[in-house]
């Protein structure tokens, strides 16, 4: 250990300062005798700097898109698409590429996030209600094939996807609720989800209803 | 039902912690122990994976619930790690195999860090004390049974399990007093956050015989000039300056007959009201009364009471979580005014005699945060103390007054070990 002649103390660290009055001490050669590390930046920090500076240049390619579109403006308000998509890139990248969340997590946030970008697609092409009619059930019933798959295949893991079920059941049924105050027209692919959400519930109850219900007994304890 | 399908209540302390941890605030603690030799990962590995099986309660995992969070078996490993990274930092459970506990090792040292949702420091003092007996055993090839309250072979008791604050709580009336915000303490911010470990290794004889001089216990002395090197360092204008405020832990085990592994803990305040030309003999008195007055256990019965019972109101229990987490946020964050830092003794932690002799030392981290700048952790083993302070501010000042009066008034001789975070 080095010693500090101002401080009358042992030092072990691997630096050559006292760390209590700052005076310069002979440094350690044997570093078997540190007992903490010496810190390297670390890849989180490298990361984090790098989606901030993905997020400035979206950010800026939005306001010059949205400025060239705003004076030049021939009625179709293209600068919302790009916005959407830049928006649903940064989604994929910070989530679904570079983040560490639960599969379930991630299959939702997807959901949500196409759903919006098809929502502004079809709002700025002349509000056709494509997005809503079609794409959207179909994503949802991707999203419920995708998430049962996975508890089938992983069948120990089933209560790490019982709460993006019991999430997409939810979503599952919401396109009725559309339909019925008039923003999905169309009824079939509604009616599809549905009953594939339904399907699957009666599924999860009829071979796991003990799991199911814990589940639920632990979710909703108060 | 499987060992897999078991799940837990959060107890009513490790309820706080999800709501209010972030980056900064980790909620994440530290016991280490020192060994006389280099840690060999495989062995350490194999120690961890059959100690953790003695602990299904920190086997755990946690989920959110729509009114509370719960805790839940965790079936995959607990992996040892290399430490890398600035102590107490937030665990994260995607890089962590989903456990809210860390098993650490670096040159002779081993480590734990626990989220504290978890368990307090007697827990986590269990915890690795099972782990290094069971490494030392591996290293030696002893396969003779080495005796301590808990042995690795041994079937977890339903009292390890136990939410002694639900057993213990009752309902008593208590008075609300109106406190005062305490004196925080100033300093400059690393640049990048993180803990800075300052680490005081003594003689525990000759501290404890220090102690006595004054009259008072080893915590209470290491309170009394904790606050002192505080006032002296921070206390500038000291006829007009806020109550320093010491938070204590008290653990609760030694005062209601409980065997809980899992939080059981409450807090003491020990305040200090700055004054011209006080001196460290002035202190130790105000300490040790208020120790005593405060370590009765009515008025913990009380305290952990109350806590409970909020708890448990109507209103409280069907919020749905995300409102908790708010409210309790905001509870977290004015509690916070009216501390200046915080001191635990987690006291000795003794190891039987065939493994004593491969220890050197052990040593308890808390973590820091920015309204919490300094903390302090105390343990000893071996007959060596260890008093480690932990901080996210440049400046080491409070600490060397607490240094400089043990070398220069009391005679005694001190090694420092440091992670040197955040020093230029």
């Amino acid at each position: 250990m080095s010693k500090c002649n101002f401080c009358h103390i042992e030092i072990s660290s691997n630096s050559n300062h006292c760390p209590i009055c700052l005076k310069k001490i002979e440094n350690e050669t044997n570093n078997k005798l540190f007992q903490y590390p010496i810190y390297l930046k670390s890849d989180q920090s490298i990361k984090s700097f790098g989606l901030k500076l993905l997020l400035f240049i979206f950010i800026t390619f939005f306001l010059i898109s949205a400025y060239i579109n705003f004076i030049f403006f021939r009625g179709f308000p293209w600068s919302l698409i790009i916005g959407a998509s830049l928006f649903y890139t940064w989604i994929l990248i910070k989530n679904t590429i570079v983040g560490k969340s639960h599969f379930g997590t991630k299959v939702l946030i997807q959901l949500f996030g196409i759903s919006h970008l098809l929502i502004v697609i079809d709002v700025s092409n002349g509000n056709l209600g494509w997005s809503v009619n079609y794409s959207i059930p179909f994503l949802i019933i991707i999203s419920n094939l995708l998430i049962t798959f996975k508890i089938i295949q992983k069948k120990i893991k089933w209560r790490d996807y019982s709460v993006f079920l019991i999430t997409l059941v939810i979503t599952g049924f919401v396109p009725l609720i559309f339909y019925f105050v008039n923003i999905i027209k169309i009824l079939w692919p509604t009616v599809l989800v549905c009953l594939l959400t339904f399907i699957i519930l009666l599924g999860f109850f009829t071979f796991s209803f003990k799991r199911f219900s814990r589940e639920i007994l632990k979710i909703f304890h108060f | 039902m499987s060992i897999l399908d078991a799940w837990y209540k959060l107890d009513n302390v490790a309820k706080l912690f999800p709501a209010v941890t972030t980056s900064k605030n980790s909620s994440t603690f530290r016991v280490s122990v020192i060994l006389n030799t280099t840690i060999n990962k495989d062995k350490l590995q194999i120690a961890v994976s059959s100690v953790i099986k003695r602990f299904p309660m920190f086997a755990v995992r946690i989920r959110r619930g729509l009114f509370w969070y719960f805790l839940e078996a965790n079936d995959l490993e607990l992996l040892v790690k290399e430490e890398k990274d600035a102590p107490c930092t937030k665990i994260d459970r995607y890089e962590n195999n989903d456990y809210l506990l860390r098993v650490l090792y670096f040159n002779n040292k081993i480590s734990v860090e626990f989220f504290h949702s978890i368990t307090d420091g007697k827990g986590a003092a269990e915890f690795i004390k099972l782990i290094t007996i069971e490494y030392v055993k591996l290293l030696t090839n002893d396969n003779n049974k080495t005796y301590s309250l808990i042995n690795v072979d041994d079937i977890p008791l339903i009292e390890e399990f136990e939410d002694s604050f639900q057993k213990y709580s009752c309902s008593v009336k208590t008075k609300k007093i109106k406190e005062i915000p305490a004196k925080k303490i100033s300093g400059t911010r690393f640049n990048n956050f993180g803990n800075n470990a300052l680490k005081i290794i003594v003689d525990s004889s000759s501290y404890k015989y220090i102690s006595k001089k004054y009259g008072c216990t080893i915590t209470e002395y290491t309170v009394a000039l904790f606050a002192y090197s505080i006032y002296l360092d921070q206390c500038n204008n000291r006829n007009n300056s806020d109550p320093i405020v010491i938070v204590v832990p008290v653990n609760l085990r030694s005062i209601f007959p409980s065997s809980t592994l899992r939080n059981f803990f409450s807090t003491i305040s020990i305040k200090i009201i700055p004054q011209d030309n006080l001196s460290l003999s002035n202190f130790i008195p105000l300490v040790s009364a208020q120790f005593k007055e405060k370590l009765v256990k009515d008025k913990l019965h009380s305290e952990i009471s109350k806590n409970y019972r909020s708890e448990r109101l109507i209103y409280i229990r069907l919020a749905p979580l995300i409102l908790k987490n708010l409210i309790l946020r905001i509870a977290f964050s004015s509690g916070t005014k009216y501390q200046t830092a915080a001191l635990s003794n987690i006291g000795e932690i003794v190891f039987p005699e065939n493994v004593n002799k491969f220890i050197d030392h052990t040593e308890v981290l808390l973590y820091s945060s920015r309204k919490n700048p300094v903390n302090c952790g105390v343990c000893s083993s071996n007959n060596k103390l260890a008093i480690t302070f932990t901080r996210t501010i440049v400046e080491p000042n409070i600490i060397k007054k607490f240094i400089n009066h043990l070398v220069e008034n009391e005679g005694l001789e001190l090694k420092v070990f440091t992670n040197n975070w955040g020093d230029v």
